[in-house]
């Protein structure tokens, strides 16, 4: 319990004893400190150990483990970590990203897409050549596409940044290679810009207004808007590299086979910092353009 | 005690003969007063007859007048026939039952075997009527003495005809007639036999009253919402009568179960279960009619058709923005946004005072309009919980906006969490009678509960006072204008008693009420609030409550029919009628709607800015948008807006002119944006979304809005003919922009003059020479400039001496407009007939723009400014503006091949561009094109996946929309004096009726079917 009464978060990094899972560590470890949730190390083998061995095999030392709680599975890992997140209401999931054999899509162990797919919760994949450096949440790139669904999901990243308070420099990509959502309530850049010199902060308030409000993004989060040309998936790497960003958050709707999700594997692919992948509700029936004018 | 009629009702279903009037020699003025009163309540009303219509129109259609006739149906022939009225008045049917030769035949047999059957079994001389639609009457008592008995005969009637059956054999009387009748018609081959009696007659028919009130479920009361517990039907013989139903229990039909059915007539023999019985005939009737009407709800209801409507159903939050543009109301003094009453998570409630501009904020110099008070709030609360729309939220809501006649409505189902719902209506309205009166009324019904319920109104935003019985805020602007709004608000209980507000909780610029809700009662907030500022009046709080104390006195009812009426009448002077194509029909009206809304006729000192008074965007800052693309519409069918507005560009000269010289030119050079001062009010840079900064170069480059000027006076003049206003102010307009020009002109060493370093229309391309556009129009302006000085020189000497003295203008400035004009630079290629876009535009590289069709972003942004800049991408085509400002001075091959050449390359980064297209290629004839342009540029404010319209309506692109159909699709050309038409209809359209305002008179312009055209006078 915190002091004002309410259950702590919990954090859980699953590790399998291997070096790239490591790196996710220090990535809980800080976004639990920022949460003041309970970090919940698992670990997932073939065999259970004894609790004395277990952190050798997990590669931690006595002050790794400290303030946290050590779980461990066996039989099917993904289910094992899973279980242990219902178990313990977790409400984030920080992994390696390609931990075993890569996918057949080549962006992420099976592991990480299988819980990407079936955790309820947020998780935040981080690729293993960040190494094992200590983590610190500064800026957070939140790539919004302007629909309705994903600004609805961003709640989990925005709690992340006000309790932070790391800035959340939202990006929206004008991109001639995206389909166009055709999610009712989508705000995407303006088809017609009469005079820039009013459409763009009209367009701009409009944008960032929708998106506090579905949202629901806390009044003194420190937020700025940047509009990035080009393919969505590179125009999002090339700028969280160049704002030197901690954390993206892109919200995603359950789907990632071929043809689907592409933004969202070029990013987990190479992104330079972890992801956070929230998950956001499908989106309402999209009627054809013509249904989508306003009823007369 | 409250009975089941003591509530609104929007449908009245009723029978004529017996209920509504005694006998057909009776004049029920009365009653005719009070139907006219429930129909411009847009109650739905649908009388019965079992004759001919000429009954019901001698008796009440042709008493009454106006628009809201068309509420009225009659249901005459048993169900046989129902007619409604159009705008003038006349009566069509919607819907007629045709017998086929073979019913007819049986119908007269059934008749023919029945009186046969009654004379064997009785011996009793029986008559047969056979001339009636649908049905044969069968005279069971044709004798003298009742040859046409009063309804209030009925009785003996009836005992009389039992007595004289009964008495010559047939024992079962008149239930055994009905019993022979109904044998005799299945014999004779009818499937369906409707059996009916009046008492003298037996009748045998294809139809009866049950069929109409299906009929009007079915195709009045559905398609307008109208649920059946909101319907109301009135007859005088529900009971039975000698063992048979009366016939108005024919009107009981299983799908109007859950109306409300009442008898005004006597019943001897009672009335069936679940109807009311209010005994006293057609007095009783009306009573209860003008009780209906005087019922506790909203002084009006919707107007019923949806080519009129524009819905908004449910609620998206994320859409709040755009919505509240949409359904914006104005009057062009003051405009509100459609902000929900109670607020919400995204809600932008603002109104404007058109021409209070505030000097900029967050120490930004760039004047915008005044956020004014906001008068719109109402707040309420059922036992503690507030009255609230989420996302979600179970029950219905809906806003329409009815253009017809300016109101925007609100119909909401709300349901709290404890299951109690409540049904709230709520129109709101910026009258366009008296422009300083804003008004909105809220009905609130608790529909299963009664409850501790608490309303509050309050104006926020200002300076809050109580002065008597009125809530005053005032808000002052930067440069010591204030603004006052007014308000007095007014709560009715059911049976129209006031209840008083709750006074301990009354703070300045609040009202509260808390009373006991009680179920199935109807409680109404009147709100009436008076806008003044100290731009009309010296005094404005003292002006405003002294105009609301004059409407506290009187009727809001009146109040609100005179808005209507006022809409009324613009409609009569500007609709376009298109058939065949009820998108169109909208769009252009909706189009038609705004324009109204956002002109003053009676203010010259102010323009209309890019998003009239429907948001805050653009600043309130007035464009050429005005001149080029509303003005039009005002000049054919407002002139006197017209001329309001051109008279500001008049008053504005002098910053005008002082422009011009700052820049090293002569003349008048108006500012490309502008507020009432008239003053240069575009940044000189700002800052794009990728934090680049964009120097405005349309700022000091975009001059060609000195010839739109220019144009928009001259079309005036050739339109109304207003000599006085050329003299006065139009002629120093065009003779100041003329000047301008040729200083502007620059003679080159090819003798031709150009213009260098401007921006055209074409925005992509900035610091171009000889833009074609500019240089088309300057050399129109400088003609037109010298045109103006020979006409008055030569007609009216006196005023041209004082002019020319007034301006310093000797004979030899005209005479060298002439030869400037006559030498000026087109960049037309006498080869290809094409013209160049600006100079050098036709070295560029050509860009694909295919690939940006599907998309919502203009290639500037996805390719960046650079690479379009050099291009020949263009935002709009400069050329084609040329055609659609000038088309006479065009031959049609000339513009078919520029059409050609530069509509594949504009990329309609302008929402001003896509109606441009429209028009021109509607003139060439591609009409399919046309109408994808066309409902392009309806789409800018009506797609609801676009966010355009979240900082208001696009003036500009509206007014485009209407002269898309006047000018493209309709082909009209003026040329002096004269008008002429060149219709080119899209296939789907079967016509298009335009009126339109010329040289004084009021015209109605007919388009189609086919390539015909009409032109009538019509009454204003």
């Amino acid at each position: 319990m915190t002091a004002d009464g309410a259950a702590r978060k919990s954090v859980v990094v699953p590790l399998d004893g291997s070096v790239h899972a490591l790196v996710a560590l220090p990535v809980a470890r800080a976004l639990a400190d920022t949460l003041q949730a309970v970090l919940h190390v698992v670990h997932v083998g073939e065999r259970a150990f004894p609790p004395e061995d277990l952190l050798i095999r997990l590669g931690l030392s006595p002050a790794d483990a400290a303030d946290s709680v050590v779980d461990q599975v066996t039989g099917d890992p993904a289910a094992g970590i899973l279980g242990v997140v219902a178990r313990c209401h977790g409400d984030l999931i920080v992994m390696c990203a390609v931990t075993g054999q890569p996918s057949p899509l080549g962006i992420m162990g099976p592991i990480a897409e299988e819980i990407l797919y079936e955790a309820a919760c947020p998780v935040v994949l981080v690729r293993p050549e960040r190494g094992t450096a200590p983590y610190t949440l500064g800026r957070i790139l939140l790539p919004h596409d302007g629909t309705p669904t994903s600004a609805e999901a961003i709640g989990p990243g925005a709690d992340l940044a006000r309790r932070s308070g790391a800035e959340l420099v939202v990006l929206h990509v004008a991109s001639v290679s995206a389909p166009q959502p055709e999610e009712p309530g989508t705000l995407t850049v303006p088809r017609y810009v009469d005079q820039p010199q009013h459409e763009w902060p009209a367009w701009a308030g409009e944008f960032m207004e929708r998106l506090v409000c579905l949202g629901c993004l806390p009044k003194d989060l420190a937020l700025r808007l940047e509009l990035g040309l080009g393919r969505p998936g590179e125009e999002i790497l090339r700028r969280a590299g160049a704002e030197r960003a901690d954390l993206i958050l892109l919200a995603w709707h359950g789907r990632l086979d071929h043809e689907r999700a592409p933004i969202l594997r070029a990013v987990i692919g190479s992104a330079p910092c972890p992801v956070m992948v929230l998950r956001a509700a499908p989106a309402p029936g999209v009627k054809n353009r013509s249904d989508a004018i306003m009823k007369l | 005690m409250r009975r089941a009629v003591d509530r609104p009702f929007r449908m009245l279903v009723f029978d004529w003969d017996g209920t509504a009037v005694t006998d057909r020699q009776e004049d029920p003025a009365a009653l005719r007063a009070v139907i006219g009163r429930l129909l411009r309540q847009n109650v739905a009303i649908v009388a019965v007859t079992g004759t001919h219509k000429g009954h019901l129109e001698r008796q009440l259609a042709d008493g009454l007048r106006g628009p809201h006739k068309r509420n009225l149906y009659l249901a005459t022939h048993r169900g046989s026939e129902i007619f409604s009225f159009d705008e003038e008045g006349v009566a069509s049917a919607l819907w007629h039952r045709a017998a086929s030769a073979e019913e007819d035949r049986q119908l007269t047999a059934a008749a023919e075997s029945l009186r046969d059957a009654l004379v064997r079994r009785t011996g009793l001389e029986i008559g047969v009527i056979l001339d009636r639609l649908n049905r044969r009457k069968v005279d069971l008592i044709p004798v003298p003495e009742w040859a046409d008995p009063p309804k209030s005969e009925l009785g003996p009637l009836y005992a009389a005809v039992q007595a004289r059956l009964i008495g010559s054999g047939l024992a079962g009387g008149m239930a055994d007639a009905v019993a022979i009748a109904a044998l005799a018609a299945r014999s004779a081959g009818l499937p369906d036999p409707r059996i009916t009696s009046d008492g003298k007659h037996i009748e045998i028919g294809l139809t009866d009253k049950g069929d109409a009130v299906r009929w009007v479920l079915e195709n009045v009361a559905h398609p307008r919402g109208i649920e059946p517990s909101e319907i109301l039907v009135a007859g005088d013989e529900f009971g039975s009568m000698a063992g048979l139903p009366g016939s108005d229990s024919l009107l009981i039909v299983p799908e109007a179960q859950e109306a409300v059915f009442v008898s005004v007539g006597a019943e001897p023999g009672g009335v069936p279960l679940g109807v009311l019985h209010l005994p006293g005939g057609p007095e009783r009737f009306r009573a209860l009619l003008t009780d209906l009407a005087a019922q506790t709800t909203l002084p009006v209801s919707p107007f019923p058709d949806p080519e009129w409507l524009l819905v908004e159903e449910g609620f998206n939050v994320v859409r709040e923005h755009e919505v509240e543009s949409l359904l914006a109301i104005g009057n062009g003094y003051v405009g509100t946004r459609a902000s929900l009453a109670e607020g919400s998570r995204l809600s932008a409630p603002a109104t404007f005072v058109a021409g209070v501009f505030e000097a900029g904020n967050h120490g930004r110099p760039t004047p915008e309009l005044l956020q004014a008070p906001d008068w719109l709030n109402i707040h309420g609360s059922i036992d503690g919980s507030e009255l609230r729309l989420e996302p979600g939220s179970p029950g219905t809501h809906r806003r329409i906006l009815d253009m017809r006649e300016g109101i925007l409505w609100r119909e909401w189902d709300h349901q709290d969490p404890a299951g109690r719902r409540s049904r709230i209506s709520a129109i709101r309205i910026a009258s366009l009678a008296d422009r300083h009166v804003l008004y909105q009324s809220l009905a609130f019904r608790p529909d299963n509960f009664s409850g501790d319920t608490a309303l509050e109104t309050s104006l926020e935003g200002g300076s809050a006072s109580q002065i008597g019985p009125f809530d005053v805020v005032t808000r002052t602007t930067s440069d010591g204008t204030t603004v006052a709004f007014a308000s007095w608000s007014r709560l009715l209980g059911p049976g129209a008693v006031i209840m008083h507000p709750d006074e301990q909780a009354d703070l300045p610029g609040k009202t509260s009420w808390r009373f006991r809700a009680a179920i199935g009662a109807t409680y109404r907030l009147d709100r009436t609030v008076v806008v003044r500022t100290a731009r009309d009046a010296p005094d404005p709080v003292a002006a405003a409550c002294g105009r609301l104390a004059e409407l506290m006195s009187g009727d809001v009812t009146a109040m609100v029919g005179a808005h209507r009426e006022a809409w009324y009448a613009r409609w009569r002077a500007a609709d376009v009628r298109i058939a065949g194509d009820s998108q169109a029909q909208r769009a252009v009206r909706f189009a038609g709607y705004h324009l109204s809304s956002a002109a003053n006729p009676d203010d010259d000192r102010i323009s209309i800015g890019a998003r009239g008074l429907t948001g805050a965007a653009y600043k309130g800052h007035f464009f050429w948008d005005t001149e080029v693309h509303l003005i039009p519409y005002y000049t054919l069918t407002w002139p006197e807006a017209a001329k309001a507005l051109l008279t500001f560009r008049h008053r504005t000269l002098p910053e005008a002119r002082r422009k011009a010289r700052e820049l090293g030119f002569q003349g008048a050079l108006y500012p490309w944006e502008a507020t009432t001062t008239g003053e240069e009010a575009t940044p000189p840079f700002a800052l794009g979304p990728d934090g680049r900064v964009i120097p405005i170069a349309t700022r000091n480059q975009a001059h060609h809005i000195s010839a739109a000027v220019a144009h928009a006076v001259w079309r005036y003049w050739e339109a109304t003919g207003d000599d006085r206003f050329l003299q006065d102010l139009g002629a120093e307009m065009l003779l100041e922009t003329a000047r301008f020009w040729a200083s502007r002109c620059r003679l080159g060493q090819d003798g031709q003059y150009h213009i260098d370093g401007v921006v055209g229309p074409d925005e992509y391309h900035d610091d171009v020479a000889d833009d074609a556009y500019t240089n088309g129009m300057a050399q129109w302006n400088l003609e037109t400039g010298a045109a103006v000085a020979a006409y008055l020189a030569d007609r009216c000497p006196r005023i041209w001496a004082s002019l020319a003295a007034q301006m310093d203008l000797g004979p030899a400035e005209p005479a060298r407009w002439s030869e400037v004009a006559a030498a000026m630079y087109t960049g037309q290629d006498a080869r290809t007939g094409l013209f160049e876009q600006f100079r050098g535009y036709f070295d560029l590289p050509d860009l694909e723009l295919a690939p940006f069709e599907e998309r919502l972003a203009p290639p500037d942004i996805l390719l960046g400014h650079g690479a379009v800049r050099h291009s020949r991408v263009i935002k709009q085509a400069g050329v084609l503006m040329l055609f659609f400002l000038l088309p006479e001075r065009f031959s049609r091959e000339i513009q078919e091949v520029n059409y050609g050449f530069y509509a594949p390359r504009t990329a309609h980064g302008s929402s001003l561009s896509p109606g441009v297209h429209a028009s021109v290629a509607a003139r060439l004839g591609h009409t399919d094109a046309a109408l994808r342009y066309f409902r392009q540029a309806a789409d800018i404010d009506l797609a609801n996946n676009m966010g355009n319209a979240a900082g208001g309506v696009h003036m500009a692109a509206l007014g485009s929309l209407w002269q898309a159909v006047v000018f493209g699709f309709g082909g009209l050309g003026r040329q002096g004096a004269d008008l002429s038409f060149d219709p080119r209809l899209p296939d789907a359209w079967q016509s298009v009726r335009m009126r339109l305002r010329w040289r004084g008179r009021h015209l109605e312009a007919g388009v189609g079917p086919g390539p015909s055209w009409n032109l009538r006078e019509v009454s204003p």
